[in-house]
Parts: C-alpha cells; structure tokens; sequence
C-alpha cells in the first residue's frame, strides 16, 4: 500500500512542482500583472445619483487599463472572486456583498455616517459620502462660535456610535443632544421639546429620519424655533438648511478612481474607513439672513475644513 | 347631560376615526432612496417665504410667534394684537344702531371701523372695499391655523399699497403639513361662551392638506337698565348683542416639483348678530339680527428658478354678503319732534276740506343696511438677488373692487373700482455696517389721482447684535366706496287717516363727494434693533414722528333738497394732524422655560387744523401712555401659565360722544394649562380668565337712554386633544 502510494506521489511530482512554482509565482507577482485588471461595480441601476456617481468614475479611470464591469443588484447578477476589486455603492450594494461573502478586496461607498458599532473585514474599505461628524463639528464651530448644543435626530434602531460623537463634539465645546425617532415618538414633538434647548440641528443622511416627505416638516420646525440645520448635501441647504459640506459626485467619482488606481498599484490604504477628500461648503445666504446670521467666507471655510483631519 | 352625551357619542367616532390614522402618522417614514437624499429636495424656505430679520426690516416691526399667540388664550386675533406697541382695541356697541365691533387701533384716528391699517392674511387682503377696515368678528381664520403675526408699526404703503397706512397686520398661517392628525378642541365659559373647533390634517403624496370646522359663540357684554338720563339701575339687561359664527376653512399646498408649490385656500363663514336698537334721541333703528356671510378663495404659485430668482403668482376673491333688514321704530313717535322739524321746513300743512292742520300719520320706514362686497386681485411678484449686495423685489398687481348697498349706495347700483399697482423695493448692502432699503409703488386708482408712495431707510450696524435705522416714507389711504360714492336717501308720501296728502319727505342723510381725494401720512423714524444678553434679550425702540394731511371726515352741511331736516352728510377732507412719540418693545428668554414680551409707549397726536371739537376728538383719538406685558412660564412638561398686563391711558374714538370718554384702564388675564401626553394623543386643559381687575372699559357709548355696558370678568375653561 505504501510502495503504492510512493510510486503515485513520485509519478505526481513533476507535475506538483509545477503546480506550487505557477502559484508561488503567482502568490508574488503584483496584481495588475496579474491579468486584466477589472474593478466591478455593483449599484442598482434605478438610483439616479449612484448612476451619476458611476459615470464619474468611469470618465475618470478613461485612459486607464482598468476595465470596469457594472452590475445591477436589482437585475439578479452574479459575482464571483473573478471580478477583481469590487466597489459597491450603496447600503443594498452592500448586503449583496455580505450575502456573497467573497474575498475580494472591497470598497463600499455608504451614504451612511461611519463609524457604526463593528468593525469592516480585513479586505474592505467603507468609503462615506457624507463627512465625519467631527467635521461637521468643525464647520458648526466655524460657522457661530457662540453656538452650546447641536442636537441630532436618530431613528432609534440607528447603530452610530453617540459616545464618540459626544467626544468629538466636545473638541469643539459643542453639547451633543440626541433626538431618538421610532415609531412611538412624534418627529415634530420631539423636535418641538428639543430644539428650545439646542443652538442647531445637524442632519444625518438617514432617509428613515430625513427625506422628501418629512425635509418639509423639520425645516419649517427649526425655522419657526430660529434654530438653523446644518445639512449633508447641496440640494439640503437650497431646501431651507443654513450649509452644509458634501462633495458632489464629481469630487466623489474622482477619489474613488483614484482608490481603484492605488489598488492596482498596490498602494493600499491601511485604514478601514475614510471620508470624502474632495469637498465643498454650500450656504444658504437667504436663510442666514433671516435667521441673522453672519457667516464666514465661503473660500475661507473651506480652506480652514482642510486643516480638520477626521479620518 | 346632553351636552355630555353628545360629546361622548362625539369622542366615540373621532376613537375610530382617528384608530385608523395612528398607524399610519405615527410610524416612521418609510424608507426613502437613500442617494435620493443627495439630490434636490423641494425648497422649503424659498426667499419668498423667509421672513427679514427684525435687525433688517425697513421699519420697526413686532413678531407675534406662535408661544405668545398660545399664551394668549385669546379666543378672537384683536385680544392677541393688543400685544404690539401702539394697538389698541375697543368693542364698539353701538349708539347708531350698528352691530357692535371689535376695533383695532394704531395711533388712534379710528372710529368703529379703523380703516387706517391693512390687514392681510398670507398676503390676501381682507380690508372690506365698501365700508373700509376690518370686519374682526366675522373672519374665516382661526387662531389655532395662525403660525405667527407680523405687524409693521409705520405706513407701509411702498410694499403693499394704499391703506397700509397707519399699520399693517400681516397674518401667516400654517404650512398644511405641519398640523398633521385630528385636533379639537372645546371652550366654555361665561357670557354663555361655547365655541368648538375640529381640525384635521393629512397627506397624500406630494399634497398636505388641512381643512378646520369652528363654530364659536357668546352673549357679549353686560349691559344694566337705563332708569333716566344717564342713570343706572344694578337691573341686568340684554345688550343685544350676541354673536354666533359658524366657519369652515381649507387650506392644501401641493408640492409640484422640487422647486414650485402651489397653495389653494378657501374658507366659507356665516356669522349672525344681534343688534341693539339706536340710543340717540333721533335714533329710529330698531332691536334686530344680521346675517353675514362670507367667503374667499386663495391660489399662490411659488417657484424658485435658480439660486437668484424667484417668483410668486398669486389671486384671491373675498365675498361678504350681509342681510340686515327691518322696519325702523315709529318716526314721529321717536324721542326727537321730528314732526316740528318738518313744519319748521315745509310749513304746517292744512286739510283743504276742513282748513285745519291735517293730523299725520306716525310711519315707519324700511330700513336695509345689507351689503354686498367683493374684490378680484392678481398679484405677479419677482425675487431677484441681482449681486451678493443687492437684492430686489418688483411686482405688479390689478384689483377689481365692487360693492352694493341698497342703504350706502342708494339707487347707484353696483360700484365697481379698479386698482392697479407697479411695486419694486431694493435692499443695498452697502457694506457689512450699512444697509439701504429703498422702493415705492405707484398706484392707480380710477377715479383718483395716481399716487406714489415711496420708502426710504437706511440701517447702520454698529456690530452683529446691534443696530440703528434712519427712515423716511409716505403712504396714501384712499377713501372706501361708501366714503367717495355714499349716498342714502329715504322718502316717504306723507299720510292723514291712511290717505296720501299730496307731500313727500325726503331724508337725504348722506351724499357723495366726487372732490375727495387720498388721505396722505408722511412718517419719519430712528429705530435701535438690539440682540443682547447673549441673545436672550431682544430690544427695540422707535422715535418716530408722522405727518398726516387731507383726513376725511363726516360733515354734517345745510341741504335743501332734505326737508325731513334740511341738513346732509358728506364726507371731506377736513382735517390734519401731527402725531409723535416713542415706542419701546423687548422679548426677553431669561431661560427656555420664562418669557417675558412687553412694551411700554407715549404718544402725543396734534390737530394741524384747529376746527373745534373735531380738532380735540383727534388729539384724544388715542391714549398717550400704554404699557403691555406678558410672562409665560413654563413649570415642567406638563403644567404651564401666562399673565398678560395691559394699560391704556384715557382716549376717546372718533365716532363716540363726548360722554363716552374712555378713563384710563388696566387689564390683567391668567392663563393656566395642564398637558396630557399619551402614545397615541397629546390634550392640553386650559383655564383662561380675562380681565381679573375687572377695569377693562374702553369705547363702549353712553347714550342718554342707553343702558350701561359692562366689560366684566370673563373666564373659560378650554379643552384641546390632538390624535396623530
């Protein structure tokens, strides 16, 4: 039985030694020598601002070798370890990766405010749309440095990190206060009972708490408690919010063509989650106005936003 | 009891009503597209419906918020308005025979109909084209819609046209969506206070909608037995005067893109009224009822076009119709001989057949007062931020008034008026101390000259908190229909024992005047705007000093057409006057929980023209010193209370007798309320008590053979319960 196993082994050798050599080879060759290098994006299709954030990136990696394929999660497309450094945008993106559990390097861009309670797996990247709460702060302080206590709405089932956020918040001598939503708590009540202690509202992008059926309601609340909402898009602050700092999704698609780039180049990043790079402040002057408040240059709040590194 | 069974049966159906709702405005939202967030959202706060700073308006301007409205526990919007600087109100019963009023008054220079102040509710006017001025009691709006009151103290012509003289009130309602869920709310009290409110609002995708059922009733004020010239018995005797209004309002704002909302109101009222009979001596109007009823219908398109362009469209009708019909009391039975009066002008006529004197018939006369009014007005207005340091505002509106009156308008038919108006206001800033506002509006009226009224003022910044305003402005009210083309005539074919005897009397108790022209006021102002005490305390002081000219007034002139009494009215430019003094407003948060609002003010009015008493009835045409104040607190989350102080210094309006001099008058009101808060509902039980000091005693008449009236203690108990 052994002489039998030993005549197999040494008739398998030549080809066993081959085999270890092309993966050694192939365990220290750099990626993009690899094959073609291919970035997949998986997005749903029906989301008009992903698809704008998409052909950003696609314009900006033109010109490059790097091939990209689209996948739309709503489509019933499958992805395997083939697909190459996988960008998901999107929290629906997101759990389509969870459910496929691949070991693909991962970059997920979330509208969500991170950190959340977890920590990402090794192979992935949570990119945020949105800025860090510390740099909201920072704007919130630059904006009016007599303002005490920034409240924030919450849905309750929220998983952010309140405790770090009061931490950061308190860099700035800012008093956080929390509103929790559910479903057995009036927005606008609440609201109503908050805002009389609070110097601004800062709003969070979670459409439970924040989209086009309640903007109305809250904005016309603070506005009625002259308490100013410092928002997370442009399209916030033309509604009613007094500013906001976002980046578009030019300036998105830019530092996401540039993770793809660092990725086939092996130049990773060791960090777990990061912020938008490229950024801009929007304010809304009217608002200001009637609210009597006297903002800042918009120039020179950007260029002092630069100086606050969060990430 | 029964009262009770039906508010039990009431609760019931509003339980399985309002069951239904709660699932679906008490769950979260559902869940948006989450990069839809990022997109544009419906603009909310567009320029049009931002308000300017009070560190910014062009002229002193008080903020009535929805706290103090609610502190209030007011039950009609002039108990409220007493709260600015400068306004009085009164309750005019009657000594013409009139329904009795309430009346609001800035600076004075009122009679019962105080139509030297616009009144605008989201930018509608709801001055009445016929008569002028505001029909308070009979508004198609409820306290509980409004989201605050602007008041500008100071014309303010330049922005909304004539008769934004004196003052203007400017009312803005709530947003449909921000009164989601079924509301009512109950009141009882004394002077047989019962009034009722139902309110629901809801959503339907990009439509909020509200539409508000209120009935509201009282008895009006005391009155005691006239036992002779001027004396009282303790008798309690019915004044006539009480009120029983019915209303239903809707109001829907229709989100249609991000960027455009439109915004339907309509609102349908009736209101009935008992009216005392006419005291005077020669008073021939009897005890009756009117009934009102009134109607509007309100269209706004408001579209924001990008970041420096905006625009408003907007046209509303108002309606009001009233019926008042009855047969005078006996003419020559009356108190005064008109019977002398008569053969003092036509001599005593003599019976042919027999050569003596024929013996008269007493005789009454058909009296109507009703009147129907209506107004048409398009509005185009454009927003523009030309730079970062300029700002413009210019528009264009038509205004069709037309009015009918069998007793104003006598044989004239239906009285049509056309008004067209071109506006444009600028706001420089000149640099970050210095701001300059300045606009006009012309205005056109048919049958008078064209007008224009400018504004001027110019604000200086001494750091973010604190500023001074320098302005200057004239305004124009023009005269109303009934005060141009007022013209009342009665006749009558004199009888003997039911046989005509060849005579007619002619009462031509008013006639038009085709020379009047606008009243003009000429106002200049030092304003200070204060935030200080870290914000907490807002402070503001107007110096100010106005110019009036041509104010119309009824005279009474020698007419011999009229051989009822040989004398006529007409209405004329008589008289003009100064009118200065100082007004001094703060609203202090000492914390989120205490609140303090009040003023304190001098005035000083000067008749220009010294024409005897009508010179001394302006000069006392408002009280020199008032003083208002207001403290709400708040003890915890469930248990809160406010005390409104007011005092008014003695005053006399312009349509009362010298004996019905209003003395000097303190008032105190209470309110304490306790919250209920469940999962499911929030109610709030109230009680209000107004007028503790029991002083309250302004403009009511004293008439010779009047009965006393009294402004007594009134208290009631409110209920509210809101299901969302």
């Amino acid at each position: 039985m052994d002489q039998l196993f030993l005549k197999i082994q040494f008739k398998n050798i030549p080809v066993l030694v081959n085999r270890v050599v092309v993966l050694t080879c192939l365990f220290f060759t750099p990626t993009y020598s690899l094959a073609e290098q291919l970035a997949t994006i998986i997005s749903s299709n029906s989301n008009h601002y992903h698809q704008s954030l998409i052909q950003n990136i696609q314009s900006n990696l033109e010109g490059t070798d790097i091939k990209i394929r689209n996948i739309d999660i709503d489509q019933q497309e499958t992805i395997d370890k083939n697909d190459g450094i996988i960008i998901s945008i999107g929290s629906k993106a997101a759990e389509f990766l969870d459910q496929n559990n691949l070991s693909n390097t991962q970059l997920r861009v979330l509208t969500k405010t991170i950190p959340y309670k977890g920590t990402p797996k090794k192979n992935e990247l949570q990119l945020s749309m949105t800025h860090s709460l510390c740099q909201q702060f920072a704007l919130i302080r630059l904006l009016n440095a007599d303002w005490k206590t920034v409240s924030i709405m919450l849905a309750k089932q929220n998983t952010l990190e309140t405790k770090k956020l009061e931490t950061c918040a308190a860099q700035y001598n800012l008093t956080l206060q929390t509103i929790l939503i559910s479903q057995y708590v009036n927005m606008i009540d609440a609201l109503n009972s908050s805002l009389l202690n609070s110097d601004a509202l800062l709003a969070l992008p979670d459409p439970s708490v924040y989209n086009a059926k309640t903007v109305k309601s809250i904005l016309l609340t603070t506005y009625r408690h002259r308490v100013p909402v410092i928002g997370f898009s442009e399209g916030f602050v033309h509604a009613g919010a007094l500013a906001a700092i976002h980046s578009s999704t030019e300036q998105l698609g830019k530092q996401i063509s540039e993770l793809i780039q660092n990725h086939f180049k092996r130049d990773k990043t060791n960090k777990h989650y990061i912020y938008p790079k490229y950024f801009d402040v929007t304010i809304n002057k009217d608002v200001a106005k009637s609210l009597g408040i006297t903002i800042p240059d918009r120039k020179v709040l950007i260029e002092k936003l630069k100086n606050h590194n969060h990430e | 009891m029964s009262f009770n069974k039906r508010l039990t049966s009431h609760t019931k159906i509003s339980i399985a009503a309002i069951a239904s709702s709660i699932a679906v405005t008490f769950s979260l939202p559902l869940q948006a597209n989450e990069g839809d967030l990022f997109f544009e959202m419906p603009v909310v706060l567009s320029a049009s419906r931002l308000k300017q700073p009070l560190s910014e308006t062009p002229m002193a301007v008080t903020s009535i918020d929805r706290q103090i409205i609610e502190a209030s526990g007011a039950r009609t919007i002039p108990e409220v308005l007493r709260l600015v600087p400068g306004i009085v109100i009164g309750n005019s019963v009657n000594e013409w025979g009139e329904e009795a009023k309430l009346v609001v008054t800035y600076h004075g220079h009122t009679d019962q109909y105080s139509r030297q102040m616009q009144v605008l509710i989201d930018g509608r006017s709801i001055y009445e084209p016929l008569l002028g001025g505001v029909n308070w009691n009979m508004l198609p709006i409820n306290i509980e819609d409004i989201e605050r009151i602007e008041v500008s103290r100071g014309p303010n012509a330049a922005t909304y046209g004539s008769n934004s003289f004196l003052a203007v009130i400017n009312i803005i309602t709530r947003h449909a969506s921000e009164d989601p869920g079924h509301y009512t709310k109950l009141r009882a009290g004394n002077h047989d206070i019962a009034d009722l409110l139902y309110r629901y609002g809801g959503n339907n995708g990009d439509i909020d909608y509200r539409i508000t059922l209120s009935s509201q009733n009282d008895n009006g004020l005391d009155a005691k037995k006239n036992i002779g010239p001027y004396q009282h018995s303790d008798e309690e005797v019915d004044n006539h005067d009480d009120i029983s209004t019915g209303a239903i309002d809707y109001r829907i704002d229709y989100q249609i893109d991000n960027k455009s909302t439109l915004t339907y109101q309509g609102g349908y009222g009736r209101s009935k009224l008992d009216i005392n009979e006419n005291f005077s001596s020669a008073g021939t109007r009897p005890v009756r009822d009117s009934d009102t009823t009134n109607a509007h219908q309100f269209i706004k398109l408001e579209s924001v076009l990008d970041d420096k362009n905006s625009y408003v469209v907007q046209y509303y009708y108002n309606r009001q119709d009233k019926m008042d019909q009855s047969m005078s009391k006996d003419i020559l039975g009356a108190s005064i001989n008109y019977l002398d009066l008569i053969y003092g002008l036509l001599g005593i006529p003599i019976d042919p057949n027999t050569g003596n004197p024929y013996l008269i018939d007493d005789f009454q006369l058909f009296l109507d007062f009703g009147l129907k009014s209506e107004r048409h007005n398009l509005e185009f207005t454009h927003f523009n931020q030309t730079t970062d340091n300029l700002r413009l505002i210019w528009g264009a509106s038509t205004q069709q008034d037309i009015s009918k009156s069998p007793f104003w308008l006598n044989d004239q038919g239906t009285i049509r008026r056309e008004t067209y108006r071109l506006f444009a206001n600028t706001e420089w800033q000149i640099n970050s101390k210095n701001l300059l506002n300045f606009g006009a509006l012309i205005e056109d009226n048919k049958t008078l000259d064209t007008e224009i009224s400018p504004r001027l003022s110019l604000i200086h910044k001494f750091n973010d908190k604190q500023s001074i305003r320098l302005g200057v402005s004239r305004a124009i009210r023009s005269p109303f229909i009934s005060e141009e083309f007022g013209n009342t005539v009665f006749s009558h074919d004199l009888t003997s024992g039911g046989t005509p005897i060849g005579i007619t009397l002619l009462e031509q108790q008013a006639i038009p005047n085709d020379q009047i022209i606008n009243e003009t006021i000429t106002s200049w102002e030092i304003g200070y705007f204060g935030q200080l005490m870290d914000d907490n305390l807002i402070f503001n002081a107007r110096l100010f000093h106005d110019s009036l000219d041509d104010l119309i007034q009824t005279e009474s002139i020698p007419f011999a057409a009229d051989n009822f009494d040989g004398q006529t009215y007409i209405n004329r430019n008589l008289i003009g006057t100064n009118v200065q003094g100082v007004e001094l407003e703060l609203d202090l948060h000492l914390d989120s929980s205490l609140r303090i609002f009040g003023n304190v003010n001098y005035l000083e009015i000067e008749s220009k023209n010294k024409i005897g008493n009508l010179a001394k009835q302006y000069e006392k045409s408002a009280p020199e010193w008032t003083t208002s104040m207001m403290v709400i607190k708040k003890f915890n989350e469930n248990y809160s209370g406010s005390l409104e102080y007011h005092y008014i210094d003695k005053m006399q309006w312009l349509d009362v007798t010298s004996f019905s001099i209003s003395d000097s008058y303190r008032t105190l009101d209470l309110r304490l309320s306790r919250s209920i808060r469940t999962a499911g509902s929030t109610s709030k039980l109230s009680l209000i008590i107004k007028n503790l000091l029991n002083e309250y005693n302004n403009y009511h008449q004293i008439a010779e053979s009047g009965p006393l009236i009294e402004h007594n203690l009134t208290g009631y108990i409110e209920y509210s319960i809101l299901f969302k």
